[in-house]
């Protein structure tokens, strides 16, 4: 668990809190705020480590514009495809966050230290 | 030297280690920099206070054609002005710290951006509400059509926006839009200010221009709108590509450099996969390596890092081209420029965009090009760009003709001083290259077939870079020498500094806000507005047609589609009679009647439900302000109307009115 640091540990929950969310009505707050964590950070938080950048500051700022690629290169596959809804979208989401903590835990460990 | 020192953190570079050093010596209470150090915790909350205090007293609807600053209490001006100056006297600190600084900006970004959202009772604009329109399309359909609308050709980030809304249980995309103004400049802080440290190690320097960056940045480009969010991932791959992608092994630019793939001595060497990338490239052209600012530490990233950096970038393009129009040309014009010039050393990086983008335009909105192509042809070119975005925007009513004229002046001195920094960086031997290539950039889109909205793009592209020169102004060399700070001749020097930062930094707030808020008056729309186009919608079965006097109106967020054909597409037909009057400006106040009244009877006729008729104030304030259809002439088209008895008023509230269109028996 070490290896996923900050980053993985912010991963994991904001898929489990948008997950356990669903199960709100449509309209409560709470659930629109995971739904926007999540698309925030989730996908970001689990892929972003993988390049090795060891500065935090850097890795911090690439969470949420890579997110927000992935939400949107997601839904374009999966609308192109015409295969798209939206647990499908989700389902696909939490698989390539999932892949990126697993590849996170696999690979040789790099520090993340900013270099003094 | 660290990387984060730029930012104010912990991590300090060799002269800074120095310049701490000294500061340590030298008590801050003897040196009077006590009263630096408490000030801004006396300033920032009594703008805080000031803020809160008259935010939610705005009048929105007494204003008049100058805007939000026509009606906005002298206690918003006080506070914004007093925020400024507590950043300057915290930027002018000896040691400032980075996290007081980012509160300042964070503050800034919501008091000066929130207004509306505080102020109005909806998102602003008729623009947010088409987008929330598309969203709900596009998630309901499920497919796409691109042949609904041409905003269909870029439908990235509506399918993105669209999946959230539905996973997160919201009612509509516009759940989002009253706050995403302040959300979206909140995201753009972060990665600029990784920008700027890739340009300068100069602490001082990053976080001046990052107000900067934010009290110029006038254009509106910021609300729920793909072009907000690409922005993002523009800001984002220009970090990447000067941060890590720049030719390995660069110090000084006396010092030999290696080509992509070859290991040089000092840097993080070449992997399997990255000789890989350079055999790829190998017919390229080699370009001689642009040399570092001087004060930037060397951080470009080879192996697998640096292939994985460059993934990134692609991966980020390639969401901006599925997305927006315009971000992907700024994106493509400012990496290769980059490359062109040796700042970066990724060769093939513009090849791969420039087929990426080809891609795209040919495969998915080719079925636009090819039916907009006579259209295109003839919106594209210097002369008829210069006609839409500068002589077309100077008219309207002598009050908006003022604020244009402003938005002129204001651009403009915005360009000159970041000139005149340009000027004393490179005279006094600063090697800013990237940041001036960058700052020109974007220019080339002013060659594109995009309306009278291209040049804010390019002001807005061109944006960080300007701030960046502007800066320099205020952060000459000579502060970052410690010997003078404990004497009495360099707290008269920091004094003044805040000052002058302090107050041209408010006066082109000032400058900014009238800028930006100038159209106010018909952005802002009133809650009987909305409560009337939600009526519209209760009214009007799908496949109505939906007429108003301009589409300046906070509608078409649901039943955005439209066939003629197929009944199932048949959202609602959504018709503008300033459009029509446009193609035909002779034509009198009862022609138009005449033209209404036929367009609607057709259309019931046709087996369709009858039309309606919405008028609302923002239109009337739209027609007036921009100088469309004249105050009588609109009066004598209503009145004409309901004379003619064709048409009946079906609800009216205090600032719309929806007639509908009566249905003829048939002969």
């Amino acid at each position: 668990m070490k290896r996923l640091r900050w980053t993985g540990l912010a991963a994991i929950l904001s898929g489990v809190v948008l997950v356990m969310a669903l199960a709100l009505p449509p309209g409560s707050g709470w659930r629109a705020a995971a739904a926007l964590v999540f698309v925030s950070i989730c996908p970001g938080a689990s892929l972003v480590p993988l390049l090795g950048l060891r500065d935090r500051a850097m890795e911090l700022v690439l969470v949420l514009p890579v997110s927000f690629a992935l939400v949107i290169l997601v839904a374009i596959a999966l609308f192109y495809s015409e295969l798209w809804s939206p647990e499908r979208q989700l389902a696909v989401l939490l698989a390539i966050c999932a892949g990126g903590l697993a590849a996170r835990l696999i690979r040789p460990s790099t520090s993340s230290q900013s270099p003094a | 030297m660290g990387r984060d020192e730029a930012l104010g953190s912990t991590v300090l570079t060799d002269s800074e280690q120095v310049s701490q050093a000294t500061t340590q010596v030298v008590d801050p209470r003897r040196s009077g920099k006590a009263v630096t150090a408490w000030l801004p915790f006396v300033l920032l909350p009594t703008s805080l206070i000031l803020w809160l205090s008259s935010v939610g007293s705005i009048d929105m609807a007494a204003m008049n054609d100058y805007g939000l600053v026509s009606v906005l209490p002298a206690r918003i001006w006080a506070a914004l002005i007093l925020l400024i100056l507590s950043f300057a006297v915290c930027w002018r600190r000896f040691n400032p710290a980075g996290a007081l600084l980012a509160l300042h900006i964070v503050l800034f970004i919501v008091m000066f951006y929130g207004i509306p959202a505080v102020a109005g009772d909806s998102p602003r604009g008729p623009i947010v509400y088409r987008h929330a329109g598309i969203t709900e399309y596009l998630t309901r359909i499920g497919i796409v059509d691109t042949k609904q609308d041409a905003y269909l050709n870029w439908p990235g980030l509506f399918m993105g926006l669209g999946w959230t809304v539905k996973i997160g249980g919201m009612p509509s995309a516009l759940a989002l839009g009253k706050w995403a103004t302040v959300a979206v400049n909140l995201m753009y802080l972060p990665p600029l200010l990784m920008l700027l440290r890739a340009l300068t190690r100069n602490s001082r320097l990053i976080w001046a221009a990052a107000l900067l960056f934010f009290v110029l940045n006038w254009v509106n480009q910021d609300y729920l709108a793909p072009q907000s969010i690409t922005y993002v991932f523009y800001l984002t791959i220009l970090t990447l590509v000067l941060t890590y992608l720049r030719p390995l092994g660069v110090v000084d630019s006396a010092q030999p450099r290696g080509r992509l793939g070859a290991p040089v001595k000092g840097s993080v060497g070449a992997s399997q996969d990255e000789r890989l990338a350079s055999r790829w490239s190998r017919w390229l052209p080699t370009f001689r390596p642009g040399p570092l600012p001087h004060d930037v530490p060397e951080t470009a990233v080879g192996g697998t890092t640096g292939v994985l950096v460059a993934i990134t970038v692609i991966v980020l393009f390639g969401a901006a081209v599925t997305s927006h129009q315009l971000t992907p040309y700024a994106v493509f014009s400012a990496v290769t420029l980059l490359v062109l010039t040796g700042h970066c050393r990724v060769r093939g990086l513009p090849v791969l965009m420039a087929v990426i983008l080809v891609t795209w335009t040919i495969f998915v909105a080719g079925g636009y090009i090819d039916g907009h192509l006579s259209k295109i042809a003839t919106s594209t070119g210097l002369k008829t760009s210069a006609a839409s975005n500068v002589t077309g925007r100077l008219t309207g009513s002598n009050q908006h003709q003022l604020v244009v004229w402003e938005r002129v002046v204001f651009t403009a001195t915005a360009w000159m001083l970041a000139l005149a920094g340009a000027f004393y960086r490179f005279r006094s031997r600063h090697r800013d290259y990237a940041a001036a290539l960058l700052a020109v950039a974007p220019m080339p889109l002013f060659l594109l077939p995009y309306g009278g909205e291209v040049l804010m793009r390019i002001y807005f592209f061109m944006l960080p870079f300007v701030a960046f020169f502007a800066a320099t102004l205020f952060v000459p060399d000579a502060t970052d020498a410690p010997t003078t700070e404990s004497s009495v001749a360099g707290a008269l020097r920091r004094t003044r500094d805040v000052i002058l930062f302090g107050g041209i930094a408010s006066i082109l707030m000032m400058g900014s806000f009238v800028a930006r808020y100038g159209n106010e008056r018909m952005d802002y729309f009133t809650p009987h507005e909305t409560a009337a186009v939600k009526e519209l919608y209760q009214l009007a079965p799908r496949g109505s047609w939906l007429l108003a006097e301009v589409g300046y109106l906070p509608w078409r967020y649901q039943d955005y589609e439209w066939s003629r054909t197929d009944p199932s597409l048949a959202g609602h037909r959504y018709l503008s009679l300033a459009q029509e009057w446009d193609l035909d400006p002779t034509r009198s106040a009862r022609d138009m009647a005449v033209w209404t009244a036929e367009t609607l009877r057709g259309n019931a006729t046709a087996g369709r439900p009858p039309g309606f008729l919405i008028l609302s104030r923002s239109q009337r304030a739209h027609e007036e302000i921009l100088g469309g259809l004249s105050q009588t002439a609109m009066d004598d088209y209503e009145r004409i109307l309901v004379r003619s008895g064709k048409f009946q008023l079906v609800y009216a509230n205090e600032d719309a009115k929806i007639y509908a269109r009566v249905q003829e028996s048939k002969r």
